[in-house]
């Protein structure tokens, strides 16, 4: 890990850990003011001219803070905006993670200072002015807002400017929704094995039980199978190389891991880990509701096997141990 | 709190791809002249004249000193040469255990005479080896094994049973773990390995044969068995802290996840370029874990690189490998409506040969209760 990627990891720890307590709103003006948002933005824009892996510390944090507003989304829009070579347009930009089935409306994580919505259309991405009438906001199980915004009806989208293809937006947002989902997990984590060397039940403490450590063990080594494939299509990313296998393996990885830790974590915690009180479910509500964020875990693992078919089984390894090559290079970002 | 590592940090100094393109058209051209048949688990088989080219191609003992015979290549290398040997289903029992395991323990904890001897005969693929650590009374539990060694002049004598030993009566060499000082209260203190030619006096060699009907392990006994002082490896006593650190080695490579990739890569065959969705998300969920657990792999060999302890990595690695490893046939027979066989075809009988071996995967080399508790050890539990 580099000394700018310590630092900001060390600076983004200690900005959520002094705004735990903070109202969204207020949070939402501290991150402006912050430039954490603008991470992916170039430095002429204000921005801190970050690599994908560096934006990924920004995302695993929130996750790891169990902190609101979309910061995933929000990252998208700093780098969307800067590379169009408008940068103010990112805090009033909504990043839609998916169209309507209809193709009527798009899905966006929702916060207060929204104006405009970056979305994908039949296949192509547009940008446009939210519609003062869309106001309904409705929350995914984890208590956290998404509105759904409707196209233009007129067909006019309002400006045009340089915008990335949909297929890399969506890797992007997958990519740095499994860094926030591995956040949340490294937590909980913590949280159950602390909770097991404290809590003593039959005379002795949880952690002293067999099935105990085995449902930790498999939690964390689920865990650090998902930082690793992260890295891989992290390392893609940074070097804009094509990629259509490591990034949907993350998601799929992140996605199992997900279910698995949040259900053992659960069963350790027991009925105080099922209360509104405990701080668990800031963390496991939210992995449930990621798990089918941007790409769901069955779109990625669908992926996955149409690819392994079309390479069929003479070059299934070679798809898998090759390096891929460049790809998307000439994108000013 | 754990970070990522940079892209910087994954970056690599070889040109991975050439050295994957010779690996494969290595094994190309052996399958074309009928040097091997790719089979799933098949890096227990042993093919001495195999192992041969490959050490010819300078794929066995490539991280060791030149000065052994070694090819003082990194351990990524050998990383990319083993996965490409592995994944193409080659036969590797005459050396696999000699390259991972043995010779890395030698090389470390071996005497000068020991490895300017057995070192060059390994590189050269000549010399295979069998792990003496499981006893018919000690399976998981090596700290109570009953074999022992007793000093004599310039030298030690052993008695006892080994049982479950793979490949011995292919081995030249078995390094056994024995006890040379008796049991105290600290039940790890005062053991031993002792490297111990196998065609030697005292010592004899019986199959056991496995559910598959195939002739793999065996039963092992030494009889009053002489081994010389310079075949003891390290002080004498400090054998458990050897284990310890052999058995990372044996766990963290990729032998642990590519046992089944062949039934993998067939199925993916027989079900053809069009998937339905139920096809395609159940091999993507393979491919997924594959994926996964790879990486998991090759952070290992940045690990063992960099010097630092590979144990948790590895044994997790391990854990989740073989567990896919299991997944595999069991995702495949559901997939594809097809009579695993030893008599079908290619696909028939990989898959008939990965459901009859596959319970050996989450035992051999550490359980994988053992693996949880190692990893519940890691993370302070115990």
């Amino acid at each position: 890990m580099s000394d700018t990627a310590r630092l900001l990891a060390d600076s983004v720890d200690t900005f959520l850990a002094r705004h735990a307590e903070a109202t969204e709103a207020e949070l939402l003006a501290a991150l402006q003011s912050s430039g954490f948002a603008m991470a992916l933005a170039s430095e002429d824009h204000g921005g801190l001219a970050c690599s994908w892996s560096e934006a990924a510390i920004v995302a695993r944090l929130w996750g790891y803070h169990a902190a609101p507003l979309p910061i995933v989304e929000m990252l998208m829009a700093g780098q969307i905006a800067s590379a169009a070579a408008d940068p103010d347009l990112a805090p009033s930009l909504a990043v839609a993670s998916m169209s309507s089935g209809d193709g009527q409306t798009a899905i966006a994580a929702h916060h207060a200072g929204q104006r405009f919505c970056l979305a994908a259309r039949e296949g192509a991405v547009v940008a446009f002015p939210i519609p003062m009438e869309s106001g309904e906001i409705a929350t995914t199980i984890a208590s956290e807002p998404y509105r759904r915004i409707p196209f233009p009806t007129d067909g006019t989208a309002s400006f045009s400017r340089p915008l990335p293809p949909h297929s890399e937006i969506l890797r992007r947002g997958t990519i740095l929704t499994t860094a926030r989902m591995l956040g949340a997990m490294d937590r909980i984590v913590e949280i159950i094995i602390e909770h097991a060397k404290l809590r003593t039940q039959f005379g002795r403490p949880l952690a002293k039980f067999q099935l105990v450590q085995t449902l930790i063990s498999d939690a964390a080594s689920e865990v650090d199978a998902t930082r690793a494939a992260l890295e891989r299509a992290l390392l893609f990313l940074d070097r804009a190389w094509d990629d259509d296998l490591a990034w949907y393996a993350a998601k799929g990885q992140a996605a199992r891991a997900a279910t698995l830790v949040a259900a053992n974590a659960h069963q350790l915690m027991g009925a105080i880990g099922f209360t509104q009180e405990h701080v668990l479910h800031a963390y496991t509500r939210r992995l449930w509701a990621w798990r089918d964020a941007w790409l769901s875990q069955t779109g990625a693992e669908e992926a996955l096997g149409r690819r392994a078919c079309e390479a069929g089984g003479g070059r299934l390894w070679s798809l898998l141990a090759d390096m891929p090559g460049p790809a998307f290079a000439s994108e000013n970002d | 709190m754990e970070l990522f590592r940079t892209a910087s940090a994954n970056a690599s100094p070889i040109d991975e791809g050439e050295l994957r393109r010779e690996v494969r058209s290595f094994l190309a051209a052996e399958i074309e002249a009928g040097g091997f048949e790719p089979r799933d688990n098949n890096w227990v088989a042993c093919n001495r004249a195999f192992s041969e080219r490959c050490a010819e191609q300078g794929y066995i003992g490539m991280t060791w000193p030149r000065a052994y015979g070694g090819g003082e290549k990194t351990a990524r290398e050998r990383l990319i040469v083993c996965e490409e040997l592995l994944a193409a289903g080659a036969p590797l029992g005459s050396h696999w255990v000699a390259d991972r395991q043995s010779g890395p323990q030698i090389l470390r904890n071996g005497s000068e005479t020991l490895r300017r001897s057995l070192l060059p005969e390994i590189v050269a693929g000549r010399c295979t080896f069998a792990i003496g650590m499981s006893e018919p009374d000690s399976g998981s539990d090596l700290s109570s094994i009953r074999t022992a060694a007793r000093k004599e002049d310039g030298g030690w004598v052993l008695d006892g049973r080994k049982v479950w030993t793979t490949n011995a009566h292919h081995a030249d060499y078995m390094i056994v773990l024995c006890r040379t000082e008796p049991k105290t209260e600290d039940r790890y203190a005062g053991l031993s390995q002792l490297v111990v030619p196998v065609r030697n006096e005292g010592v004899s060699v019986r199959p056991i044969v496995n559910l598959a009907g195939w002739h793999e392990l065996n039963e092992v006994i030494f009889d009053g068995v002489f081994v010389p002082d310079d075949h003891l490896l390290g002080k004498g006593g400090d054998g458990w802290r050897l284990v310890t650190e052999e058995l990372a080695f044996e766990r963290s490579g990729p032998d642990r996840f590519l046992s089944t990739f062949v039934i993998l890569r067939l199925l993916v065959d027989e079900v053809g370029k069009n998937p339905d969705r139920y096809q395609a998300v159940e091999i993507g969920r393979l491919i997924s874990r594959l994926i996964a657990v790879r990486s998991l792999s090759h952070s290992i060999a940045e690990l063992l690189e960099g010097g630092r302890s590979v144990i948790k990595a590895a044994t997790m690695m391990k854990d989740m490998g073989t567990t896919l490893e299991q997944e595999i046939p069991e995702v495949a027979r559901r997939v594809l409506a097809v009579q695993p066989s030893p008599e079908g075809s290619d696909f028939a009988r990989n898959l008939a040969n990965a459901i009859v071996n596959a319970p050996s995967f989450s035992i051999r080399g550490g359980t994988r209760e053992i693996l949880k508790g190692i990893i519940a050890r890691e993370l302070g539990m115990r």
